[in-house]
């Protein structure tokens, strides 16, 4: 919701009015966990996608730890409500994969049963698995007013109005390293390096991010007659991933009413107060619980989600012509690194045989001048070879 | 026009009948004073008169006799004035005031030394042992009472008037101050007024010889003859009967809070409230309000008012029967109530008289005065944040009189000064004015026109500005049919909306608005019958009508989806009637009884859903269309207010009261306190009504003739749908909102201990209330559940709140006030661990309210500098001078968290964590 754009900043013109009280009205404080629940943490999201479908189990943790305990050795199945069951193993640690691969039905109901190793019974709601609504329309837009950069859309038609949709994309990208020079130093003796050309792909490679943001929507009708949209990703023109080719992979899963809740209370509650919505944190349960003892705290959710996907490619110079690109993620200035340690300094032989720096040029003294890797290598980002989907 | 009767004149005379003048006289003058005339008069014709100088008017008159009698000459020439005059043998004549000289009187009469009247026109006062029966058949009974005797007006003998009209104004000679609600009472016809807030009373009264009593709390009483001959002026200057209560009144009245039959009632006289330490200047009713006890606030700057555990939805509150929606200004922190238009505030948080419903917990029941018909006068005060001026003006002297109050900030101003470059576009402002006309038709009839309008606008973040406004508007005509029955027809209306508008040049632009009216229209009778019953009776009707959210994007290439919220209407209707029943003595009752109705009004569609299933997109069954004023849902219900109190001794009285409530119209807030963005919403097929239930138990005790007064009063209460919302929810322009919220119970309870010393050098009250608030969300699936379906504190559930009030007197000029409050900090919910899930770390909080933030405690300390008493100064000033939280403490408003790079962060905020001073100056003409 746009009106989320309020944040708390409100008190800043209370000082101003009073002109009186001159410090801050928040101040952060470390809280003392007082009692700390202990409480199983669900993830899982089953999908009409034919795959191994996946359980996560963890445990909650204090907040002096950083890290999550896997819950191990449980015993997870998921059955449909003409009472198959698919079970699933431990992969590793808190990690629980289908034995074969499935996918949900649309209109079947599946259910989530977890018993873990020390006997505590956990099930889920039944949870519909939605029709499938396939992507309308996905486009690339480049947004001028406001923040300048490139917006991915989802179009709706009109029977999609009021359905829950989740959004995942993954997105992959071309990297073209800006320094590239096609030859390499090799140390073919000590304290002695030759300049060879590269046996292998370095120039162009392709990297693929996976969205971890919860991105969720439901179209709802308007009195005006534009086709319904929704901005799935901005990407500012300063982000070098749009720099040459980008394609987008966008998942569009539709959901129960009370997954798109759980998601949408769930990013809330991590998101900074909205001054005019602040909402009351309080427990709130997912859809699994434990069967013995009602009290007991479960986090998470079991999903059932219809999968459709759609790609879109655009190249930089489609939305941006001759304008310079984003900047690289490294400035690149050649340097000349000394061939012998001043100060504990690397020496150029170090740094080539750690392979940290490549071939930029020769001056004068037929001295080598060298960039960071990153600027004449991809594969420090990304990989060289072209993934199947990808067409040019 | 002022006479001072500086001179004081021994007049004394012998008078035999002797009326033979028969000269006639010829002169004539040009623009004399009736002084200089007399005086030509006497120096042309030989006759001597007798006066007193002031008695004869200074404009210049112009008069031209010929041939005329003496007698026709003076009837001529005193026919204007008050004057009469009589003429004795040896060419004297004896002007007097008013009187006429009856032949037949047989003694002298002195008029003794006057002390110094103001505002007075014609009165002398005659020392009753040397008095002239003046009317005949009379005398008897008023030579025997020792009591000064007053002449009003002058007499025409050939006049047919029965009834003269006598005004004039009170005023306490300690203070200078004029005496409001002061009682007078014509002995023996039954007729009787009071004084308005400005002093000023006006009768109309048989002519004749009266005795006219007059009394007032904290005044001394008195007596006085009057004789009236016609129309005139009765001023009076009343002592002081006891050290007056000066600063800190609360209750007006001094035995009420003994005697009167329903308890739960506090009342704040407006005017007696400056002397209590301010926060940035301003005066504030509710402020006040917040230190008695069962009335809370959930913090500092918090807006909405908790009574006696109710949500601050649940308040009506009244100005001039419009009820005000959001009676606050800049998030509560200035309420928008203008003290100096205000008379006084009675707050029922007990019996809610049966005339008032349609809301659960209390009514606010505020009067704007009368504005000054006799002059014009005002009152300013200025302070760091707000200037406040109110003028009041006769419009038609004696009948109609006009009042005009305003107040804004000048924050704006500020704003703009400062050298920060990011609060320098800033906006933050509000104001409100209100006027009020009142016109005095006959003695039965009057009518009084009330229009008050606020507005706040303030910038939340840059781009975006926030405003909001109340209108309302009142028409009252008050008609008294005879001396026992009375009637009154009301009508109100009144909008509450506010808006939003985000304009940060971008995509994401937006205008919000959300829009509530009601009209209202009431009947009621009062009628007595006898001295033991006081019914109360009448209808009304109410019209709600509620846009209930728009967004708009401000942009063609918006990515703001527009959203319209179909309207709503609605139509709540009452009959009420009530008794108040003196039964004996001791004991009396007041048993009242309200039917409601309320109609959810068509056009609309409403959601029906599957029974006993949870409200939710899955068990939407079908959406039912409504046309135009098609009934959808009707709710009712009997109320009944009940109350009896009964004197255990003459200063002791225990009350005991059972009142219900309901409530049609729910406020949706995510928020702990009243929030910018809480929304009305009226039943509807869905939502149902609230209900409430009040057992009450209380005692009051006066001590040493009401210098202390004691309560301890009781309650416990029980609410039946109560709405809250599911965690998370989202209020703000949802459609189908009964899917994110839940009705439930509640019940809360407590002990309220109220302490005031009255008078003395140090005067003050000492509040504590022991209270619980709690509820309780149990349906039968697992989303209709908080906190496990079992009862849990309220988010404003403080159970210890303390107040301290009071005032030392150094002397008529200087005082020194402090407050100080404790409370339970509020329950908060408190984050008890992280988890990971889907990548992401998340916090995760316990129940609902189960743990609390730190209790609160503040001092205000406030020194009070009262202006001279001169009378000729033309304004009277007062000054003062308070510092707010002189403690400095760093009362946190609220705990929250909030996930920053994957890690959790607590934050507290505080509004005012060190002393704030303030000077505010104000003066009144």
């Amino acid at each position: 919701m746009a009106h989320k754009a309020l944040k708390n900043t409100c008190w800043i013109v209370f000082l101003a009015i009073t002109g009186l009280v001159t410090n801050s009205c928040i101040e952060s404080f470390v809280p003392e966990t007082g009692i700390f629940d202990d409480a199983l943490v669900i993830e899982s999201t089953i999908t009409t996608e034919v795959k191994e479908q996946q359980v996560f189990l963890n445990r909650a943790f204090r907040f002096e730890e950083f890290v999550p305990v896997p819950e191990e050795n449980a015993k997870v199945i998921v059955k449909d409500d003409l009472g198959d069951e698919h079970s699933f193993q431990e992969t590793s640690p808190g990690k629980y994969t289908s034995d074969v691969a499935f996918g949900a039905q649309p209109d079947r109901s599946y259910q989530l049963l977890v018993t873990t190793s020390d006997g505590k019974e956990y099930s889920s709601d039944a949870v519909l698995a939605p029709k499938i609504s396939p992507i309308h329309g996905l486009k690339a837009n480049r947004v001028v007013s406001g923040e300048d950069g490139m917006e991915i859309l989802v179009e709706y038609d009109d029977s999609q109005t009021s359905t829950f949709f989740r959004y995942q994309f993954e997105e992959t990208y071309q990297i073209i390293a800006p320094d590239w020079t096609g030859s390499e130093l090799r140390a073919v003796a000590p304290f002695v390096l030759v300049v060879w050309p590269l046996d292998r792909e370095e120039r162009v490679c392709y990297k693929t991010d996976v969205s971890n943001d919860i991105i969720v929507n439901r179209p709802l009708e308007t009195n005006q007659n534009n086709v319904l949209e929704f901005q799935v990703r901005f990407i500012d023109r300063n982000n070098y991933i749009i720099s040459h080719r980008y394609s987008v992979l966008v998942k569009q899963l539709s959901i129960s009413e009370e997954s798109y809740r759980y998601l949408k209370k769930l990013d809330e509650s991590s998101g900074g107060d909205d001054l005019f919505s602040p909402s009351q944190p309080g427990f709130f349960r997912g859809n699994v619980r434990s069967t013995n003892n009602q009290d007991e705290k479960v986090l998470g959710f079991f999903h059932v989600a219809s999968v459709s996907s759609k790609r879109i490619f655009f190249n930089y110079s489609d939305f941006f012509p001759n304008e310079d690109l984003p900047p690289y993620v490294d400035g690149c200035l050649p340097f000349k690194p000394p061939t012998q340690s001043v100060n504990g300094e690397p020496t150029i032989f170090e740094m080539v045989a750690n392979n940290v720096v490549r071939y930029h040029g020769t001056d004068a003294f037929g001295e080598f001048i060298v960039v960071p890797r990153v600027c004449a290598d991809c594969t420090v980002l990304g990989d060289p070879n072209v993934p199947e989907f990808w067409e040019e | 026009m002022k006479f001072k009767l500086s001179v004081c004149l021994l007049l004394s005379f012998y008078c035999s009948f002797a009326q033979n003048e028969k000269d006639k006289i010829t002169l004539s003058f040009d623009n004399l004073s009736m002084k200089e005339a007399v005086v030509h008069i006497q120096e042309t014709t030989g006759y001597r008169f007798f006066y007193v100088d002031d008695w004869l008017d200074l404009d210049p008159i112009s008069k031209n006799y010929n041939q005329v009698s003496i007698l026709d000459l003076l009837n001529d020439l005193f026919e204007d004035s008050s004057i009469n005059y009589y003429i004795m043998e040896g060419k004297k004549v004896v002007l007097t005031k008013g009187s006429i000289i009856y032949d037949v009187l047989p003694e002298t009469f002195f008029v003794l030394p006057q002390k110094e009247f103001q505002d007075s026109i014609m009165v002398a006062e005659i020392d009753t042992e040397d008095i002239l029966p003046i009317l005949q058949g009379q005398d008897q009974e008023l030579a025997k009472n020792n009591i000064g005797v007053v002449k009003i007006g002058k007499e025409d003998k050939n006049s047919a008037k029965r009834f003269a009209i006598l005004t004039g104004y009170a005023i306490n000679t300690k203070t200078q101050r004029p005496i409001s609600d002061l009682a007078l009472l014509i002995k023996g016809t039954g007729k009787g007024t009071t004084t308005n807030a400005q002093g000023f009373y006006t009768i109309q009264v048989p002519l004749g010889i009266h005795q006219i009593e007059v009394s007032a709390l904290g005044i001394q009483g008195e007596q006085k003859k009057i004789i009236v001959y016609g129309d005139g002026q009765l001023d009076f200057e009343l002592a002081e009967s006891f050290e007056v209560l000066d600063e800190v009144v609360v209750e007006g009245n001094r035995n009420r809070n003994v005697e009167q039959t329903i308890g739960g009632v506090l009342q704040i006289e407006v005017k007696e409230i400056k002397t209590i330490p301010l926060v940035l200047g301003e005066r504030d009713i509710f402020k006040v309000a917040t230190t008695l006890p069962g009335v809370t606030t959930a913090g500092e700057g918090a807006a909405g008012f908790n009574v006696r555990g109710g949500k601050t939805d649940q308040n009506l509150i009244l100005l001039d029967y419009a009820v005000l929606y959001n009676p606050s200004h800049f998030f509560g922190l200035f309420s928008a109530i203008n003290p100096f238009t205000s008379n006084n505030v009675n707050i029922y948080k007990g019996n809610i008289p049966a005339e008032h419903g349609g809301r659960l917990s209390s009514v606010f029941d505020i009067h704007t005065k009368d504005g000054n018909d006799q002059k014009f006068s005002g009152e300013a005060s200025i302070g760091p944040v707000t200037g406040n001026l109110t003028l009041e003006t006769p419009v038609i002297k004696d009948k109609s009189s006009l009042l005009v109050g305003g107040r804004a900030t000048y924050s704006n101003w500020i704003l703009r000064s400062l050298k920060e470059e990011s609060l320098k576009d800033s906006e933050a402002s509000f104001f409100d004015v209100i006027a009020k006309y009142n016109h005095k038709i006959n003695n039965n009839n009057d009518v009084k026109v009330m229009g008050y309008y606020s507005k706040d606008a303030f910038n939340i973040t840059r781009d975006s500005v926030y405003s909001y406004s109340n209108r309302s508007f009142s028409l009252q005509w008050n008609h008294k049919f005879n001396d026992n029955s009375k009637g009154a027809l009301i009508f109100a209306n009144s909008q509450y909306k506010f808006d939003i508008n985000f304009d940060a040049n971008s995509v994401n632009d937006f205008d919000l608005k959300y829009n509530i009216e009601e009209s209202l229209f009431k009947f009621k009778m009062k009628y007595l019958v006898g001295a033991t019953h006081n019914f109360d009776y009448g209808f009304s009707g109410k019209l709600y009508q509620v846009k209930p959210g728009s967004i708009e994007p401000l942009r063609n290439e918006s990515v703001v989806d527009p959203i319209f919220l179909p309207r709503e209407k609605g139509l709540e209707t009452a009959v009420f009637i009530s008794d108040d029943f003196k039964i004996n003595e001791k004991l009396s009752i007041n048993a009242g009884f309200r039917y409601s109705l309320y109609a959810a009004l068509g056009k609309s569609s409403q959601r029906i859903y599957e029974d006993d299933e949870p409200k939710n997109e899955n068990t939407l069954i079908e959406t039912k269309v409504f046309d135009d004023n098609e009934v959808i849902k009707t709710y009712g219900g009997a109320e009944a207010r009940l109350s009896a109190r009964y004197f255990l001794t003459p200063s002791l009285s225990v009350k005991a009261s059972y009142n219900n409530t309901y409530q049609y119209v729910h406020t949706l807030s995510n928020n702990t306190t009243a929030s910018p963005t809480d929304t009305w919403k009226l039943s509807d097929i869905n939502i149902k009504p609230q209900r409430a239930d009040q057992f009450a138990l209380g005692f009051h005790k006066n001590v040493n003739d009401g210098e202390y007064e004691l309560s301890i009063e009781s309650y416990y209460k029980k609410f039946n749908n109560i709405l809250d919302y599911k965690t998370g929810a989202d209020l703000l322009l949802n459609e189908a909102i009964e899917t994110t919220v839940l009705q439930g119970q509640g019940k809360s309870y407590g002990v309220e201990l109220l302490m005031r010393k009255n008078n003395g050098r140090l005067n003050g009250w000492l509040g504590y209330t022991y209270s619980r608030s709690l509820i309780k969300f149990d349906g039968t699936f697992e989303e209709e559940r908080i906190n496990g379906g079992q009862f849990f504190s309220s988010n404003f559930d403080k159970p210890h709140d303390l107040s301290l009030v009071t005032n030392y007197k150094f002397n008529r000029r200087f005082s020194l006030s402090a407050n100080f409050v404790y409370q339970t900090g509020r329950p908060v919910t408190y984050p008890i661990g992280n988890y990971v899930y889907e990548g992401k770390e998340y916090t995760f909080y316990s129940d609902r309210n189960k743990f609390r933030i730190p209790d609160y405690y503040r001092l205000d300390v406030s020194f009070n500098i009262e202006g001279n008493h001169k009378i000729k100064k033309f304004a009277h000033s007062f000054w003062n001078i308070s510092i707010y939280n002189v403690l400095g403490r760093n009362n946190p408003y609220s705990v929250f968290f909030v996930t920053e790079n994957g890690q959790i962060k607590a934050y507290k905020s505080s509004i005012f964590s060190i002393p704030i001073p303030t000077i505010t100056y104000n003066f009144k003409f």
